[in-house]
């Protein structure tokens, strides 16, 4: 194997090391290749203020701004069930839970993680819509609602697994240090052990939020999709994901239509690498200590 | 610093009465005079699982005094002094047999409130574990879950508690830095502040100079000795010399038994049992 | 309230002290029951909706799971006969997406551990990442249509569906790879870079061998991950229906989860146990996956005695 010198392995391995650099760089320059055609024909505070996405009608209308209310509705809904959720499993699971039910609580949680997305959101098209329909008397089960109660049980099991690790991470010492002060459980965990785990928190919380930003299809089978901005959080509603996984299909190449969609791809890039900076940037800070 | 047979003179001369009190200990030239026990340790037996780590341990903690633990590594010393404030409550399979009072009370009796113990038995530890929060906070920490909330009173009592733990002017300008960005030294220090704050009884200190540097060990020392006017003192160590400087008296473990208790200087200059003359003189352990 | 200084005292002050504490510490006791129960109560709301799930999900896909379900095309408009060709399509996207992307990926998290110096390329590839991580999957998509489908002219095919998918499932392999690398010692490296030999030898004769069960482990969750992807194939490499097996690699495919959202959303009176069926096939195969590589890292991380 002489004939692999150091040399060009070296070469080989840095080239596919930088690859993910260049596979950045690529993903956005082709995001906005495809998506700055679309501002001959529509200004951009059209379209980021436009109520209405009606890419079928004529006059064809691409108001950004159901989608992106949408989004945010869905995103913020699922986050106020998820996170707490999340961090009052994981106190449990690290704190709590007895050896034998750690080790499969963990496990399981993981597993959940792993389901596809497309399956949850087949769950709520035939368990959970029917359900809401009858008991909220809504003309639909399809609703921001139902949607963000799937989504939040898809964000669960990341902010529960990373909350978990953050809190597993506070040195025995500090729990000892509580205790020995004549505090009980609850304060210990409370006020001496979160606040250690908080840096790792953070992250975790942030990472949840960002997958549920980015999920698709339960979006796309659940939610609705409906082309006004949404008053209620129990109307139909659609997100950016959803628009472009439902109708790209039909969308003609090179059209307006085709255009406009990858203008919210683009915007969704832009969105998801701001949080995962944020993230990363929050992750990094804690390393040091 | 005040050396202990300074300490000695300063309390009634030995009396050597036919009736020994309760508290009294040594014999020959080391007798000490009766004291009110602080706490007393009777017949205890500890079991990790089926390994028994206390044999069968019977002490005397003399009121406001330092009591030295001492014995080679693994006698059980740690073990037991995390028997006098029920942290081994927290080792899933310990188990407890004989009793520990507190005054009169035994901190193993059923309807005690382990919370209550631990706020006046409180403990020091061989790593200084600093909360993850301001120097100020650490301090803070104890009086607001026992229910201080006015900020007035909090600040007294940071101060003088910092002032006790002879800490404070080295921090008053910094209340507002992370408690871990202190000096390992410091850091001890701080845990010692954070734990008079919650105005213990009895300070169990569990090898509590062993992780800092020398002169870091000379200040917590002198500190002890201060301290020990107010406060018992209960200190496990493995450095002989540290306790001949600060204890009064002294218990010396071995395999999970005391073999020798007595005033300080007569367990270093004339030992009865031949274990801790081995001990001491670096044979064994 | 300097009880403490005077501990033998048993003045009033130091009295009221010790009630005042025993009266807080009772209350604190029961808001720490209140704060437990709740918090199984959350243990709970995580755990059930899930256990009943899967047990209505079992109960209802049982039924349709025959080995004919498994080796059968769908047949009547979808609503009837099995789900072979989309399983096999999976199985082909799967297999192809791997092809293209652990040959990568191990290298890249060669670099990243092995060979990378601390600078700022390493950390642009760090934020490169972290970034491709967190990509919305149906962005994957779009970009796979705008590169892969249109620019290169693959058309919507098995190809362009393997491509897509190894660029999302690249920061998974290289992240896996990066944790089976850190797992082996320093001290092995050391020992033969004394011995004389070149970084590259080191790396492929001591270190790739001892990491290479962790590698394999993240492969299969890399793996499992292609395999449930809906959204970026989509409109780069699914088709609705094909009744045969793709012949060449430029010819579209069905894929599981893909088959699975049309039965669910775009066939009228398909008879329940086929789309259940179909759900638990493909929850079954992730799920077995994952639980594969879950067991096969424990074992690992046990048997390890260095």
């Amino acid at each position: 194997m002489v004939a692999l010198s150091d040399a060009t392995m070296r070469a080989v391995v840095i080239c596919a090391g930088s690859l993910a650099i260049l596979f950045v760089i690529l993903i956005f320059v082709f995001l906005f290749a495809e998506a700055t055609p679309i501002l001959k024909e529509h200004s951009l505070a059209d379209m980021f203020f436009g109520r209405e996405w009606r890419p079928t009608s004529t006059p064809e209308r691409f108001g950004l701004l159901p989608l992106v209310v949408g989004s945010l509705m869905l995103t913020v809904a699922a986050s106020i069930l998820a996170v707490p959720l999340g961090l009052a499993g994981a106190i449990y699971i690290a704190e709590l839970a007895s050896p034998r039910a750690q080790a499969v609580l963990k496990p399981f949680v993981e597993l959940l993680a792993a389901v596809p997305s497309v399956v949850y959101g087949f769950l709520g098209l035939t368990l959970l819509a029917p359900l809401v329909r009858q008991i909220f008397h809504l003309p639909t089960g399809l609703t921001g609602f139902t949607a963000s109660i799937i989504l939040a049980y898809m964000a669960l099991p990341t902010i529960l697994s990373l909350c978990d690790d953050a809190i597993r991470a506070v040195p025995q010492s500090i729990r000892l240090g509580s205790l020995a002060l004549g505090t009980t459980k609850w304060q210990t965990i409370r006020y001496a052990v979160l606040p250690a785990a908080r840096p790792g928190i953070v992250p975790a919380v942030m990472l949840g939020i960002g997958r549920v930003i980015g999920e698709t299809m339960t979006v796309l089978m659940v939610a609705g999709m409906a082309g006004t901005v949404p008053k209620s959080l129990f109307e139909p509603m659609r997100t950016m994901t959803g628009t472009i996984a439902a109708e790209m299909g039909e969308a003609a190449r090179g059209s307006t239509h085709f255009h406009a969609l990858f203008l919210v791809g683009a915007l969704l890039f832009v969105i998801t690498f701001i949080i995962n900076a944020i993230a990363d940037i929050a992750i990094r800070r804690r390393q040091p200590r | 610093m005040q050396s202990v047979s300074e300490q000695r003179e300063n309390q009634s001369p030995p009396r050597t009465t036919d009736k020994p009190a309760v508290g009294s200990v040594g014999s020959g030239r080391w007798v000490l005079p009766p004291a009110p026990a602080r706490m007393q340790v009777i017949g205890l037996n500890l079991y990790y699982g089926s390994n028994q780590v206390l044999r069968n341990v019977n002490l005397d903690i003399r009121d406001r005094e330092i009591t030295a633990i001492i014995g080679p590594s693994g006698s059980g010393k740690s073990a037991l002094l995390w028997c006098l404030n029920r942290l081994n409550d927290l080792v899933p399979a310990a188990r407890v047999e004989g009793k520990v009072l507190l005054g009169s009370e035994d901190i193993y009796a059923p309807d005690v409130e382990v919370a209550l113990l631990r706020q006046r038995v409180g403990m020091v530890f061989q790593q200084p574990n600093p909360f993850t929060m301001s120097v100020f906070d650490n301090v803070a920490y104890g009086p607001r879950q026992h229910g201080i909330k006015d900020r007035r009173r909090l600040e007294e009592i940071v101060e003088e508690s910092l002032r006790k733990a002879a800490l404070w002017d080295e921090v008053k300008d910094m209340l507002d830095l992370a408690g871990t960005s202190l000096s390992g030294g410091q850091q001890q220090r701080l845990c010692i502040a954070r734990l008079l704050a919650v105005e213990p009884e009895v300070i169990l200190m569990d090898e509590p100079v062993s992780a800092l540097d020398p002169i870091s060990a000379y200040k917590i020392e002198e500190l002890m000795l201060q301290l020990c006017n107010s406060y018992t003192i209960v200190l496990v160590t493995r450095n002989m010399f540290q306790a001949s400087r600060v204890a009064t008296t002294t218990a010396v473990l071995m395999g999970g038994e005391v073999i020798e208790y007595g005033p300080t200087e007569q367990i270093f200059e004339s030992p009865r049992d031949e274990r801790t003359d081995n001990y001491i003189r670096g044979r064994v352990g | 309230m300097t009880a403490a200084a005077s501990p033998s005292g048993t003045g009033g002050a130091a009295a009221s002290v010790r009630e005042q504490r025993a009266r807080h510490i009772r209350r604190q006791r029961a808001v720490e029951r209140a704060a437990i129960a709740l918090l199984k109560v959350c243990m709970v709301l995580i755990v059930a909706p899930v256990g009943l799930v899967v047990g209505y999900c079992l109960w209802k896909g049982w039924r349709a799971l025959s080995w004919s379900f498994l080796t059968r095309p769908p047949v009547n408009g979808m609503r009837e006969g099995g789900i072979s060709t989309p399983l096999i399509g999976t199985f082909y996207l799967a297999i192809g997406t791997m092809l293209l992307c652990l040959p990568l990926g191990v290298l890249a998290g060669i670099y990243l551990h092995e060979f990378a110096r601390p600078g700022p390329l390493l950390r642009l590839i760090r934020l490169a990442l972290t970034n491709l991580a967190g990509v919305p999957s149906v962005v994957y998509g779009l970009f796979g249509l705008a590169v892969f489908v249109t620019t290169l002219k693959f058309d919507t095919s098995l190809a362009a569906g393997c491509c897509t998918l190894a660029l999302l499932a690249l920061p998974v392999v290289i992240t896996a790879t990066e944790e089976a690398l850190r797992q082996v010692p320093q001290d092995f490296r050391a020992a033969s870079l004394a011995l004389g030999a070149t970084r590259w030898q080191t790396v492929r004769l001591i270190v790739l061998p001892n990491a290479l069960p962790g590698i394999l482990t993240g492969a299969v969750l890399a793996l499992s991950r292609v395999a449930g992807e809906t959204a970026p194939i989509m409109f780069v490499a699914a088709a609705y229906y094909l009744p045969f097996v793709p012949k060449s690699v430029f010819s579209p495919v069905m894929a599981l989860p893909y088959h699975l959202y049309v039965l669910a959303t775009q066939v009228p009176r398909v008879p329940a146990h086929v789309t259940w069926g179909t759900a638990l096939v493909l929850v079954g195969l992730v799920l077995v996956l994952n639980a594969g590589a879950i067991v096969v890292r424990q074992r690992l991380l046990s048997r390890r005695r260095w």
